[in-house]
């Protein structure tokens, strides 16, 4: 068996990840006491592993490779990775519930929802109950925002 | 005996045996639904578990995973679509029962295998686990490092034919491990001066990236709406005859699962495969099989159930996770500030013996109202499951947040969830990254502390219990590479 395309720059990622390890490790201090193999010598031995297992996939080549989304399929994908991005950057802003409901409405659309109702009804549904049942009946803390002093 | 009555001190509470009940519910609720699996409903609905007692919190999430496990067999029964990977081996036998209309038969087999092996499994469990425990009390850092290693290489060799990937995947976790204060010296390592760094990547956040948010994001590429046709379901019923006809298969493949989830790194999807194999080859007329044999789905179902309780034996003894799961119920174990591993067997043995307590009534659970609701659950395929996939994102960024209301974790979350897409894409299996990320730091101060207390000198690989677990670490990986040459050779 052949080593693919992704093999190949999935080696040289691995490769290139188990040097800068080696290399960061050079700036750790030295042994605290006589025979610690001290703070830099066994991410040097997973490194020095990793880069083995790298060049091994090489050899060996690897099976069951789906191949990666294109189009519309790439588009969704990307589309959910950053509104979750924004979703997190937005939350203590924003408040839970409303930035709950904002990125519902996004990903529900992502998804390929189009009925009105939907996209309104479901958003406040769940952000409510979601904070309701953590905030209110399990006591785990979400960051509260305007909506939230409003209604609780 | 104490033990035992602190853990029925601790289940016996009204809130306790109502979240089993709840638990059972939404796991058969979610496992149920094709493309949800155990593994994710227990990482995503985690965050329910962080205000609750330790006990009540272990209670739900056996009851989840008793629940998904049990009920990924139905979209694997009705159209060959394991709701689960652990319910791959029931396939084999379930699809063909039911296109033969006798898919209400193949059902309820499903459901009573499942409890049965789950509570031989749990019977086994209570009888080693705190035998085990009294053994490595007397573990020191040698063995600890050299159980961490034997644990990764095994899981990585058993890894669905892809032994490389599967180490790969293990080093990466290793690595991710260790980024934060090192053990001994408390030195921040890969920092970039940032004080969240510094303070070491948080578990629960890559677990609910790799195993939740990831899945959703290939279920977003794929979109795939819910399933419109349904087989003819034939009738439930289950004589007594048939029963006493599968009680053999049941049994042994239980007793046999539940060894091969003893083994660190080795789950539910093995287990059942093993089974499967195994009574295969003992059984009369193994022409049968793969036609709609109902052993086949006696011995799938049972050894996957029992094997999850065999994996909860290192979990709870060493600390050293079994599976996928196991290392979720390390995480929301350690979230209460426990430490799984021989000390909580005297530490918290109301946790420890409630949990042996808890999981048989789970399976009980299970079988009352697996059987009560069966027609109900197959009536759940029809739901539209890509409508749920942004609420299943929601859970969660809730339960990477609420931790430690740390938008930081949220980012890990993230990331976690962008590399488990690719290393799914490209057949690395995720299991042995988490286990790493829980073996890192035991390895790490197991092999340092045993060079301290040796001097400097790697004597302590030949004392016997270290030396006994290299030579099983290199049979495995030795095994597993012969396995491979004579895989390819054959398809070549």
């Amino acid at each position: 068996m052949r080593a693919g395309v992704g093999d190949i720059v999935a080696a040289a990622l691995l490769v290139a990840v188990a040097v800068a390890v080696v290399l960061l490790t050079l700036d750790f201090p030295p042994p605290g006491q006589p025979d610690d193999p001290g703070a830099a010598t066994f991410p040097r031995m997973v490194a020095g592993a990793l880069a083995v297992f790298a060049l091994l996939l090489l050899v060996q080549g690897g099976r069951s490779e789906e191949s990666l989304p294109r189009g519309r399929a790439l588009l969704r994908v990307v589309g959910v990775v950053v509104l979750l991005a924004i979703y997190a950057a937005v939350l203590e802003a924003l408040g839970f519930m409303l930035a709950t409901m904002l990125f519902l409405v996004g990903a529900l659309l992502l998804a390929g929802m189009r009925r009105p109702l939907m996209l309104a009804l479901m958003p406040v549904g769940v952000s409510l109950t979601l904070f309701y049942v953590f905030s209110v009946l399990l006591r785990v803390s979400l960051p509260r925002g305007v909506l939230e002093r409003f209604i609780f | 005996m104490s033990g035992w009555a602190a853990g029925f001190e601790a289940v016996l509470d009204p809130q306790a045996l109502f979240l089993i009940l709840a638990g059972v519910l939404v796991g058969i609720l979610v496992g149920a639904l094709p493309g949800l699996s155990a593994t994710m409903a227990v990482a995503v609905l985690l965050p329910f578990t962080f205000a609750l007692e330790p006990v009540d919190g272990m209670m739900l999430l056996l009851g989840i995973y008793g629940g998904a496990l049990y009920a990924g067999s139905i979209p694997a029964i009705l159209i060959r679509a394991p709701g689960t990977p652990s319910a791959a081996a029931t396939v084999l036998d379930g699809h063909p029962m039911s296109q033969r209309g006798r898919a209400g038969e193949a059902l309820s087999i499903s459901v009573v295998a499942s409890a049965v092996g789950g509570m031989v499994g749990v019977v086994f469990l209570a009888l080693f686990a705190p035998r085990v425990a009294e053994f490595a009390l007397r573990f020191g850092p040698a063995e600890y490092f050299m159980l961490s290693i034997f644990a990764l290489t095994i899981i990585a060799s058993l890894s669905e034919s892809a032994m490389v990937k599967g180490l790969i995947s293990g080093t990466l976790g290793l690595l991710i491990a260790m980024i934060g204060l090192d053990p001994i010296q408390a030195f921040p390592r890969f920092a970039f001066g940032s004080v969240e760094l510094s303070a070491g990547i948080q578990f629960i956040p890559i677990l609910i990236g790799l195993f939740g948010v990831a899945e959703a994001l290939r279920q977003f590429e794929r979109l795939r709406g819910g399933v419109e046709e349904r087989p003819a379901l034939g009738s439930f019923r289950l004589g007594f005859d048939r029963l006493k006809r599968l009680a053999p298969t049941t049994a042994g493949s239980s007793v046999l699962g539940f060894l091969v989830g003893v083994l660190p790194g080795t789950g539910g999807d093995i287990g059942s495969f093993v089974a499967y194999n195994e009574t295969k080859r003992f059984a009369r007329g193994e022409k049968n099989f793969g036609r709609g044999d109902p052993r086949g789905v006696a011995a799938a179902e049972s050894a996957n159930n029992a094997s999850t309780a065999g994996a909860l034996t290192p979990t709870l003894t060493l600390g050293i996770p079994g599976d996928s799961v196991s290392a979720i119920l390390i995480g929301a174990i350690t979230v209460h500030g426990l430490r799984p591993g021989p000390q909580l067997f005297t530490g918290s043995p109301e946790l420890v013996y409630g949990i042996f307590i808890g999981f048989f009534l789970v399976y009980t659970c299970l079988l009352v109202v697996g059987l009560l609701g069966i027609r109900l659950w197959v009536q759940l395929m029809r739901v539209p499951t890509r409508f749920l996939w942004p609420t299943v994102l929601v859970l969660s960024v809730v339960g990477s947040y609420a931790l430690r209301s740390n938008p930081f974790d949220v980012l890990v979350m993230l990331l976690a969830a962008v590399l488990g897409y690719f290393m799914m894409k490209g057949g690395y299996p995720l299991a042995p990254l988490v286990i790493g990320v829980i073996l890192g730091p035991i390895a790490e101060s197991g092999f340092r502390r045993a060079m301290i207390i040796s001097g400097g000198s790697f004597e302590w690989l030949l004392t016997p219990i270290p030396l006994t677990l290299l030579i099983l670490t290199l049979a495995s990986i030795a095994l597993a590479a012969l396995r491979a040459r004579s895989g390819s050779a054959s398809s070549a």
